[in-house]
């Protein structure tokens, strides 16, 4: 065989193989586009914060933040255990059914009347007073009329003939209605 | 939205309990100034401002309770609120507390109970009397046993801790006497008196040597000694 067959040869094959190939090559640019596309950019921590907050701040996303903010508040409030306060919360309660008027009067209002309240209507009066520990007597007054023996109360005097009911707050003698 | 955020907002401040507001407290120169204008003769005004003056600075009065007191007496004729008053004016210039706020009973107090009560002022007075021979007499029986140390002092110097044990064990032996009708042989006085002063010292009220006092060093005969002296006052 002459050279110039042989070289013949090889560009044919040559050709051959090109023009094979030329098939997958088709749209390969525009694939490579698509897929550089396709592919998410790896931004740093920085940069995507700084993209997060450089967003304008929709006015529901802001009120929503704040409602959110509000009611956890509140939750928290309701539900976090509290440390114990140098002023104890103490309920008072009496059942009044039909009374008008009921307040409670001791120590530590100075016998000045503090009233009670029966939102619902159910007959049960209730006020919570915070108290510092202590040794309180005190009594109920249901509409204007003396009521001295609080079913809670510790222990019990009478005075000039009257029932007063003592309380004791604070310590291991802590209020066992509160 | 803003109705939304108007009922977040009364939610959250109907979370908090219903709490009964305190009572305000005025200030010890409201006290002495309502009391320079009521009705007493000026030479009685006069003792009981300076007495009080000085109570209100050291803690043997506060000024709601006699603020509160001062404004009931006001009402009465100037004779009556006059020999109300003396007990306290007498107790107060013997440096005894006569009023422990709004935190337990004292002389004060016991004054605005029984006008809640509707007693006559012939009658508190006679409890104050006692109340005072009361407080005289645990001081004196409790010195001579060697419970307490300091002596009697005026109204102006700081008050000793051990005056708030005096009034308490005065004020327990009194209301047995006064209030659960017993007497001075009536063995339940101890008890009575010793499950008072152990409840307060459970909440915290008297200190951990008063307690220990209480606890080890009270016995039947010293209270029935301060029972004898209250009402024997020339023994004391």
């Amino acid at each position: 065989m002459r050279w110039d067959e042989v070289e013949e040869l090889v560009r044919a094959a040559l050709t051959r193989e090109v023009q094979e190939a030329s098939a997958g090559l088709a749209g390969l640019e525009t694939r490579v586009i698509q897929a550089l596309a396709r592919r998410p950019l790896r931004r740093s921590f920085l940069e995507r914060l700084r993209a997060f907050f450089a967003q304008p701040v929709p006015r529901w996303a802001l009120v929503g933040a704040t409602c959110a903010l509000l009611l956890g508040f509140a939750l928290g409030r309701l539900t976090a255990p509290r440390p114990i306060p140098a002023y104890a919360s103490n309920l008072f309660v009496i059942a009044a059914p039909g009374a008008r008027a009921v307040a409670v009067v001791g120590d530590f209002s100075a016998w000045q009347p503090i009233p009670l309240s029966d939102p619902d209507g159910d007959g049960i009066w209730t006020a919570v007073i915070p108290l510092p520990p202590g040794r309180y007597e005190y009594a109920f007054l249901v509409d204007g009329k003396w009521v001295g023996q609080d079913p809670l109360a510790h222990e019990y005097l009478r005075t000039f003939g009257e029932y007063v009911s003592v309380r004791y707050v604070g310590g291991s003698g802590a209020d066992r209605s509160s | 939205m803003r109705i939304a955020l108007l009922s977040l907002v009364a939610v959250v401040a109907l979370a908090q309990p219903v709490v009964v507001p305190t009572i305000p407290c005025p200030t010890p120169e409201e006290v002495l100034q309502f009391l320079a204008g009521m009705n007493l003769s000026p030479e009685f005004r006069g003792a009981l401002a300076s007495v009080l003056a000085a109570g209100l600075a050291t803690g043997r009065a506060t000024p709601t309770v006699s603020l509160l007191l001062l404004r009931d007496l006001s009402s009465l004729p100037r004779e009556a609120a006059e020999r109300l008053l003396e007990p306290i004016r007498f107790a107060l210039a013997q440096g005894f507390i006569v009023d422990t706020g709004l935190t337990g009973s004292s002389m004060m107090n016991e004054v605005r109970k029984l006008l809640v009560l509707g007693r006559r002022p012939e009658e508190i007075e006679g409890v104050l009397k006692t109340r005072l021979a009361m407080l005289l007499a645990t001081r004196s029986v409790l010195t001579r046993y060697g419970l307490v140390h300091a002596p009697p002092l005026p109204p102006d110097k700081p008050l000793p801790p051990e005056e708030r044990f005096v009034l308490e064990v005065a004020w327990g032996v009194s209301d047995f006497l006064l209030w659960e009708g017993g007497t001075l042989t009536d063995p339940r006085l101890r008890t009575f008196v010793q499950t008072r002063l152990n409840q307060l010292c459970a909440v915290g009220v008297l200190s951990a040597e008063q307690c220990s006092w209480s606890a080890t060093a009270l016995t039947l005969e010293m209270f029935q000694e301060i029972g004898r002296l209250a009402f024997q006052p020339e023994r004391r």
